[in-house]
């Protein structure tokens, strides 16, 4: 009996020997290692347009950068060390988000004119918190369409929006919106002028639906003022012929389009070939029942 | 001259000697071993060829091509001779016929092998696009088939009813079957009438479907705008080089056949003479043609063009090349020049290097092509820029051509190689004619 005992506590020995390593490295095991977000905010103005936040989120997770799906973000304003709430959003499966932002005409600046928008994540089970803010001054472009020489020209002008001073020596883009990605005219950087503007001249040739071409001037990446962008419809594009040879009759359409002159020429040559052969098998009938 | 009796008995099929059942033997084996390849093939797939993206058309259609243009025979000699009234035609025609049937019959196999699977035969018939070469050549092979097979059997109803007559004591089985083949000939008035017309309408019919079925092969190549292809005058090229083809194959058969079945007397010099003659002609039309193919872009090839020359010329396939141009074309023509040349033996030799060139030529047509595609691929295998078929490829090719020789001997063996009523027809006509000059 006592012997027995004896063994029931030699087992239970060899049991937590085994046993207690693996709860305590199960236990390390269970505390998850959180991961840090980066979060990139970028501000964009389109004229006569609403103005809106791209945001991306992304994690260093395995030594590997990836994106942070789903997870809330709150946006915010920043005026006299006070965080005044503009709204919440939350990253698609591509760890990216668009925030639409309200008029500037409700966003208070700074005295020098200055807007400071935040974004921040308030941190989950598997990321830490963070956050990211992003400071500019409102800006606009306007543009104009011109003919000069028989040449078409866009002129764009940017100026401040407090103050309505022109902005020099800033780069504009000039490009036509396409399906995949814009199409860039002019020269690769147009500075502006002492007046902030620019004229670029849009080359003949480019197709567009019904001769349309939307025309785009962007100011981008500005330290300033962010990314603004002003959208022009411009008749000055080659219409776009919608090619229908698809449904036609032609070498290469499917069978049930097969051209005229072929259907008729094999037809014909169908007829000429069966046609005697059937004589033919006429005739040796014929030949079988003649005696 | 000869009686009736002595032609029918001279003429009517005969059984095997000991050598004819080796011959029939060794190309059964022959068969068999295709069979097998072939089988494996369709199981493994087409890795078993040493065909690849590049020479996507390998052996399979180059022997397609060389049975196509054999096949071309029918045309050249039956419709051509008897439309242009070359009475010297009669101990030729049905072996011309014979040969014919055979070769088309073996282009619809192999086209069927080169598919790999044979079930997608079915898909060229259901998805078929009239646009396509291919379905050009779907329509117009079975077609020729056809056409061959009436041309073949509309001469032979006079000879059946012959055949039935001859064997009926000795044979009476065999008589039996050549009398229902015979259609209750007769040899009336109505009969003959209808037996002359169809000729005439079949001699037309061949000729314009051999020019067709000439036409589409040569059109399935020059269509596709590849070096080498891409020539507006493919087509005579293709009917000039298939009428090469099919001469040198009758002359050789010929000459066997009249040795075999001791025909001296019916297939005389005289005739060997002729087609010498005819030979020589087809001949120098085609060189003429491979001049007009090669010596043009000689001048005015483009890059790639240039490539493609080169590599026939002096390149990797200069020695066939050369060796099918020279001995295959400009060499039968000088030999063909001499009357010693257009003797019996010479012509059975100078037949078979015509034949063994015309299958070569179809090979250099096709595979060095092959080699310069029209978009060159960056890091290609280094395998995929030579291409030599493989042993499954030699074993199915050889077995096809020894089916056409299959084909051929057993209608030999059961048909009359010669027409029987027509040679009678035209031995009473002669001693006619001959008991009518005055002594």
């Amino acid at each position: 009996m006592r012997k027995s005992k004896s063994n029931l506590s030699g087992l239970r020995i060899v049991f937590w020997i085994f046993i207690l390593p693996l709860m305590v490295f199960s236990s390390y095991g269970q505390e998850v290692q959180k991961n840090r977000v980066r979060i990139k905010a970028d501000y964009i103005k389109v004229m006569n347009s609403q103005s809106y936040l791209d945001i991306k989120v992304i994690s260093r997770i395995d030594r590997q950068m990836q994106d942070v799906p789903n997870i809330e973000l709150e946006v915010y304003y920043e005026f006299d060390n006070d965080e005044i709430p503009l709204g919440k959003t939350k990253t698609n499966m591509s760890g990216a988000s668009r925030f639409i932002l309200p008029p500037l005409s409700e966003i208070k600046a700074d005295s020098t004119g200055t807007y400071t928008l935040g974004v921040a994540f308030g941190g989950n089970e598997n990321f830490k918190r963070g956050s990211r803010s992003v400071s500019f001054k409102d800006a606009n472009i306007i543009t104009q369409l011109l003919e000069i020489d028989s040449t078409n020209y866009i002129k764009a002008s940017i100026t401040k929006a407090i103050d309505t001073t022109p902005v020099v020596n800033s780069s504009l883009r000039v490009q036509v919106q396409r399906l995949i990605r814009p199409l860039k005219i002019g020269e690769d950087f147009n500075y502006t002028d002492e007046n902030g503007t620019i004229l670029v001249s849009v080359e003949k040739g480019i197709p567009g639906p019904e001769g349309i071409l939307t025309l785009e001037v962007v100011l981008a990446d500005s330290d300033d003022y962010g990314t603004v962008k002003a959208i022009t419809k411009a008749p000055l594009g080659v219409p776009i012929v919608k090619d229908n040879s698809f449904n036609e009759r032609s070498l290469w359409a499917p069978r049930d389009r097969t051209p005229y002159f072929i259907l008729i020429f094999t037809i014909l040559l169908l007829v000429l070939t069966w046609g005697p052969i059937m004589y033919l098998i006429r005739n040796l009938y014929k030949i079988y029942k003649s005696q | 001259m000869r009686n009736y009796d002595t032609i029918v008995a001279d003429l009517a099929p005969r059984k095997f000697g000991r050598r004819g059942i080796i011959w029939i033997s060794i190309l059964s084996l022959l068969i068999v071993l295709g069979i097998i390849a072939y089988v494996d093939q369709v199981i493994q797939g087409q890795k078993v060829t040493n065909m690849n993206d590049y020479s996507l058309w390998g052996i399979y259609i180059s022997n397609f091509v060389f049975f196509v243009a054999t096949s071309f025979v029918g045309s050249a000699t039956v419709a051509i001779l008897r439309l242009t009234k070359n009475e010297w035609r009669t101990p030729l025609v049905r072996i011309a016929e014979i040969i014919t049937l055979a070769c088309i019959i073996m282009a619809g196999i192999t086209i069927t092998i080169d598919m790999a699977r044979p079930d997608r035969v079915m898909y060229l018939f259901i998805h078929a696009r009239l646009q396509s070469p291919i379905t050009w050549d779907i329509i117009i092979i079975p077609t020729f088939i056809v056409i061959s097979l009436l041309l073949l059997y509309f001469p032979l109803l006079p000879d059946f009813a012959v055949l039935k007559k001859y064997y009926a004591e000795s044979k009476p089985r065999l008589s039996k079957l050549y009398g229902r083949l015979s259609l209750k000939w007769t040899g009336n008035s109505e009969q003959k009438a209808l037996h002359i017309k169809s000729i005439r309408v079949l001699s037309i019919l061949i000729l314009m479907a051999g020019v067709l079925l000439q036409t589409i092969d040569a059109w399935l190549f020059s269509t596709t705008y590849r070096i080498g292809w891409d020539s507006s005058a493919f087509a005579p090229y293709f009917i000039s080089g298939a009428f090469v083809a099919g001469i040198g194959a009758l002359v050789t058969v010929i000459y066997v056949v009249r040795r075999t079945r001791k025909l001296e007397n019916y297939i005389t010099e005289y005739h060997f003479d002729k087609m010498g003659k005819l030979l020589a002609l087809a001949c120098i039309i085609y060189l003429f043609f491979n001049i007009n193919e090669y010596v043009v872009p000689f001048f005015t090839a483009k890059k790639g063009e240039d490539a493609h020359l080169h590599s026939l010329l002096v390149g990797n396939y200069a020695f066939l090349f050369w060796l099918v141009t020279v001995v295959g074309l400009v060499l039968p023509v000088i030999l063909l020049f001499f009357k010693k040349g257009r003797k019996p033996f010479s012509m059975f030799l100078i037949g078979m290097i015509v034949v063994i060139g015309s299958w070569w030529k179809r090979y250099i047509i096709i595979t060095p092509t092959l080699q310069e595609p029209i978009l060159p691929i960056q890091g290609v295998p280094e395998s995929w820029h030579s291409y030599f078929p493989s042993m499954h490829e030699w074993v199915i090719t050889v077995a096809t051509l020894a089916m056409a020789l299959l084909i051929i001997t057993l209608l030999i063996r059961f048909l009359p190689a010669v027409p029987i009523q027509r040679t009678a027809d035209e031995e009473e006509v002669a001693s006619i004619q001959l008991k009518q000059i005055p002594s």
